[in-house]
């Protein structure tokens, strides 16, 4: 398996980019004062002082003194650092949303297809409502009642995504339920708990790993999004979606605020879709060969 | 069970689910937020609290007993009227037309919700339209193409296209647009594209034709364009095409790779191999053979695809200022309009579940297999 | 009517060079049966795959396969497509997954017809007519219908080309009298029905009336029999001993069961390892066999009368066609190999008329 890893070149670059921004999230805190996201300083707003890039804007407010890589935001941050403290903020968030989609996923699913008839039923009704609308609306509906937390953006974006990992774990294990290993397993006697945790789900986990790591890049987009449009706790907060609100108003007059955090989020976003792809094809095409 | 009585059985299934989707959007939105926000499109400056713990009561949001208005607003218990009863007196209103007022006209005052949400409605339409016919004619050659070509320069080609569109977001990718056609590509000064709205503001010619465009089918630019008005269809074209682009770059990725896996996979099957040694030629293999089997799991996804655009429209909207219902969306969550949300939430899911539906049907149309 | 002349197949695969065939040397006759027989493995497909140059991308394939006087090796994708629309049909082992889910049987059958129907025109105007004439002389129909039946067609020659209709009817009314011939029942029902909704063995009746309609000169069926029950098996090996006194094709049968041979084929030829070690009528290989792979297949056959007799088998396994055993492939485990065997390899010998054998005890 280390040969065909290292034989696809979308897996290796997947990786590279996934375990490098991991590092980066853990990191950070050393290479930049967490706090330093609330410290304002009004004197250096908008400005870009970066030799390498030229923007064709006019009037662009060159910044004196320190250098900033990237440019500063609208309250005189700079960018770069923030974009650095906004990484594991938005990776934290991510992963716990995902994980703990999978954890409801997996509870659901494996009930609604080991139980069958009504509770199969009830579920999968739920998921149908769940269905009737588009994640981001309902993402919006709830944090309207909600209030705008982080909490509470973390709870709307989960409510949003259970619904795929029922369903996809609920066919997954009624194809598994089937095959004739399981069969087997129950005539001599074995509870169907542990079938279905030691055996069942084992078996399925590989789509549902590929399916994780290709979320951990869409609840970013999905949340990020949220963030931008306004929901977010605080306009200084470091994430990235927030970040892209900052320069809404000077689209034209500094769009680097805009182009760099979007930037790392297709970056990151990039990175773990890659190494959800490599995954997914080097666990598949094994069978085949 | 027959296909006609399938689909009735979802319609069913749709009433069951608008049922509580307004159920549960109107307990979050009445019960988790203090009562005195359903009182405010009706709220003008100088009213007396006397006057607003009448209109209160009137609304059927207070009770009759409640002695003053402060004691509503600080939540003295038995001043709020049951939520219960609230939703359907509510329900009762909505399903004679009624959708009370919203305040997203703002400062211009309130309007009926229906009216503004009509208003609005078709310019999202259009976008959503455009970019779904976008997504379908580009993604199916791309990924046919990319499955045939398995491997060499096409495929390469359109397999880091869709995985970089699918990692995009959607508004970073719209003012990235922006950019890139005002700042870089301006011609004379202007940009190439507008940047805002659904006209650009100097379009002089077509806010002066008076009575504009006839309601056809109730989308201005068709319409425009059937009753020949050419200076607004062109106007109002051109300021569709960088919204439309950005909304369709997701939808028209995932599809691109579901398209080619499902191709791949239909290539791959033994029927194909019969099919050659019957002696056909390897345009009727692909198209009609592969391609039949390959767009089965391609329709299935397209209920995704379609709520994908529902959701992505909003963020198009905004980034664009298009004056669509996705933009009033935003507003309207900002100062919690319960009305417009409820009417923008339970419009949504008809359009959903009733594309859901069509797509298993034409499905089941297309696989023999599947006869309900 | 067909010869192939030492056909050399190999797969390029990741794990290696795989050499299939290593010198294959058939020939096909007139109207006769040949079996193909062999372990799996043996390469009896990739020779069936090879003569309807449907080989996958990554095999190359050496050698002369002569149809027609043409070495089909070295036609051009194009001309040998239609060498597979005209000449050359194929009926794959597992109808299940051979039969495109999607498309009624009656329209998989007549595709081929109505697609090319410029090839096929005066074949089935023709055939069409052969048959109303049958369908008289046997009395089967109404003869004033017949008589309506043929005046329509005679209008359809007069008039040039036949139009997509007319060519749709008349592929139909074809493909109807072949799953008459193939011995399904409700042909007209069978014709608008979906894959799954026959059972196994009708479904490769069907199959068979795909290939047949078109008329081939040879017919290769890979395994036909393998994926049925035992009782269907025996009723589709009957079928195809009743068809080959109707159509005018020549079959190779490709199958790893000696019984099946047994029941229908006029001459065997025994393949090990990509090569065709043994060639012979069908009671000539049985009473008198002379290669000692196939004296070992014989030996190894469990039979009820010799119930007293320990069962033989041939020691050792098929061998590795990646990294193959040099000179005569079977040497490792033959019982008879003396010191040659492991660096020539034999030629085919004639040892009788009609008896040819791949080994060095005989020359």
């Amino acid at each position: 398996m280390y040969f065909l890893f290292k034989q696809n070149p979308v897996v290796v670059a997947g990786s590279v980019i996934a375990v490098g921004s991991l590092l980066l999230a853990l990191l950070s805190r050393f290479i930049v004062d967490p706090n330093l996201w609330q410290v304002e300083n009004l004197g250096q707003r908008l400005c870009w002082n970066n030799p390498a890039f030229s923007w064709p804007v006019s009037n662009v407010y060159n910044c004196s003194g320190a250098s900033y890589p990237l440019g500063t935001d609208s309250y005189g941050r700079n960018v770069l650092q923030m974009i650095i403290l906004a990484i594991p903020l938005d990776l934290e968030i991510s992963l716990t949303i995902v994980i703990l989609a999978t954890i409801v996923g997996v509870a659901l699913g494996s009930l609604a297809a080991y139980a069958g008839g009504k509770i199969d039923e009830l579920i999968l009704r739920i998921t149908d409502v769940f269905f009737a609308l588009p994640a981001l609306v309902l993402a919006i509906v709830v944090m309207v009642v909600l209030g705008r937390t982080l909490q509470n953006l973390t709870i709307a974006v989960l409510i949003t995504w259970w619904p795929y990992y029922v369903r996809l774990i609920r066919s997954q294990v009624l194809s598994e339920k089937e095959r004739p290993y399981v069969e087997a397993l129950r005539s001599t006697g074995a509870s169907p708990l542990r079938i279905l945790f030691l055996h069942i789900l084992p078996n399925t986990i590989y789509p549902v790993i590929v399916q994780m790591t290709l979320d951990i890049g869409g609840v970013i987009l999905t949340f990020s999004a949220l963030m931008f449009l306004g929901f977010s706790p605080n306009p200084l907060l470091p994430e990235l979606g927030n970040l892209v609100t900052d320069g809404i108003s000077y689209v034209f007059t500094a769009p680097w605020l805009i182009i760099f955090p979007g930037l790392t989020i297709v970056i990151i976003v990039l990175g773990f879709n890659l190494l959800g792809d490599g995954i997914r094809d080097i666990l598949d095409p094994r069978l085949r060969r | 069970m027959k296909l006609y009585e399938y689909a009735i059985r979802r319609m069913f299934l749709l009433v069951f689910i608008l049922l509580v989707i307004s159920l549960i959007v109107f307990y979050m939105a009445r019960g988790a937020l203090p009562p005195e926000y359903s009182l405010a499109p009706y709220i003008t400056p100088r009213m007396t609290d006397s006057q607003k713990l009448n209109l209160a009561q009137s609304l059927g949001v207070a009770t009759a007993v409640c002695p003053s208005y402060q004691a509503f607003t600080s939540h003295l218990p038995g001043c709020e009227a049951p939520l219960w009863g609230q939703y359907v007196d509510w329900l009762e209103l909505v399903l004679k037309g009624d959708w009370g007022y919203s305040q997203l006209p703002g400062l211009q005052g309130t309007a009926k919700t229906w009216d503004v949400f009509s208003a609005r409605f078709p310019y999202t339409a259009q976008i959503a339209i455009v970019s779904a016919i976008l997504t379908f004619l580009i993604a199916f050659p791309m990924g046919i193409i990319s499955a045939t070509h398995n491997n060499k320069l096409p495929d390469h080609a359109s397999r880091i296209t869709a995985l970089v569109g699918y990692s995009l977001p959607t508004y970073w990718f719209g003012y990235m647009l922006q950019i890139i056609f005002v700042l870089y590509l301006a011609i004379q000064g202007k940009g190439l594209f507008p940047s805002s709205g659904a006209l650009s503001t100097d379009c002089a010619i077509c806010f002066s034709s008076p009575g504009v465009i006839p309601a056809i089918t109730g989308l201005p630019l068709l319409d425009s364009l059937l009753s020949g008005n050419m200076p607004y269809f062109w106007d109002g074209f051109v300021s569709l095409i960088l919204p439309a682009l950005t909304l369709s770059l997701g939808t028209m990725a995932a599809l691109t790779r579901i398209v080619r896996s499902s191709m791949m996979e239909a290539l791959r099957q033994d029927y194909i191999l019969l099919a050659r040694s019957k002696g056909l030629r390897e345009r009727i293999v692909v198209y009609r053979h592969a391609l039949r089997n390959a767009m089965l799991p391609a329709i299935t996804v397209s209920g995704l695809i379609f709520a994908g655009l529902l959701g992505g429209v909003v963020l198009v909207e905004t980034v664009f200022a298009y004056p669509g219902i996705g933009q009033a969306i935003v507003s309207a969550s900002l100062v919690v309009d319960i009305n417009f949300l409820e009417l923008y939430v339970l419009v949504t899911a008809v359009i959903l579940v009733v594309s859901n539906l069509c797509v298993d049907m034409i499905y089941a149309v297309l696989d023999p297999r599947i006869r309900y | 009517m067909l010869e192939v002349e030492d056909l050399r197949v190999v797969f390029h695969t990741y794990a290696g060079e795989v050499k299939a065939l290593d010198g294959v040397n058939l020939t096909l006759n007139r109207r006769e049966i040949l079996g193909l027989v062999g372990e799996s493995g043996c390469g009896k497909s990739v020779t069936a795959l090879a003569i309807a140059g449907l080989l996958p991308e990554n095999a190359s394939a050496n050698g002369q396969i002569i149809l027609g006087g043409r070495n089909l090796l070295a036609l051009s994708r194009e001309e040998m497509r239609q060498a597979r629309l005209k000449d050359i049909a194929v009926v794959f082992q597992d109808p299940t997954t051979y039969l495109n889910p999607v498309f009624q049987i009656g329209f998989q059958i007549t595709e081929a017809l109505i697609s090319d129907r410029q090839i096929y025109e005066r074949q089935m105007i023709n055939q069409r007519l052969q048959e109303l004439e049958e369908d008289q002389r046997r009395g089967d129909r109404d003869s004033q219908q017949i008589e309506m039946d043929r005046a329509k067609l005679q209008h359809s020659v007069e008039s040039g080309k036949l139009s997509r209709g007319e060519a749709k009817g008349l592929a139909r009314q074809i493909a109807l009298e072949y799953l008459k011939l193939v011995q399904l029942p409700e042909p007209e029902r069978i014709f608008k029905m979906y894959p799954f909704e026959l059972s196994g063995g009708m479904r490769q009746r069907a199959m068979i009336a795909m290939a047949l309609v078109r008329r081939p000169k040879v017919l290769l069926a890979d395994e036909i029999s393998t994926a049925l029950d035992v009782t269907v098996q025996a009723q589709i090996l009957a079928l195809l001993r009743e068809l080959r006194d109707r159509i005018d094709a020549s079959i190779i049968l490709v199958t790893h069961d000696l019984a099946v041979v047994s029941e229908v084929c006029d001459r065997v030829a025994v393949m090990y390892a990509g090569n065709v070690v043994e060639v012979a009528e069908l009671r000539e290989l049985f009473a008198n066999p002379l290669h000692p792979y196939t004296q070992g297949l014989m030996a190894a056959v469990p039979r009820p009368d010799r119930s007293s007799v320990k069962l033989q088998s041939i020691k050792g396994s098929v061998p590795d066609l990646i990294y193959p055993p040099t000179g005569c492939r079977f040497h490792p485990r033959c019982p008879k190999a003396f010191a040659s065997c492991p660096s020539t390899k034999p030629p085919l010998i004639a040892v009788q008329k009609e008896h040819g054998v791949e080994c060095l005890l005989y020359g």
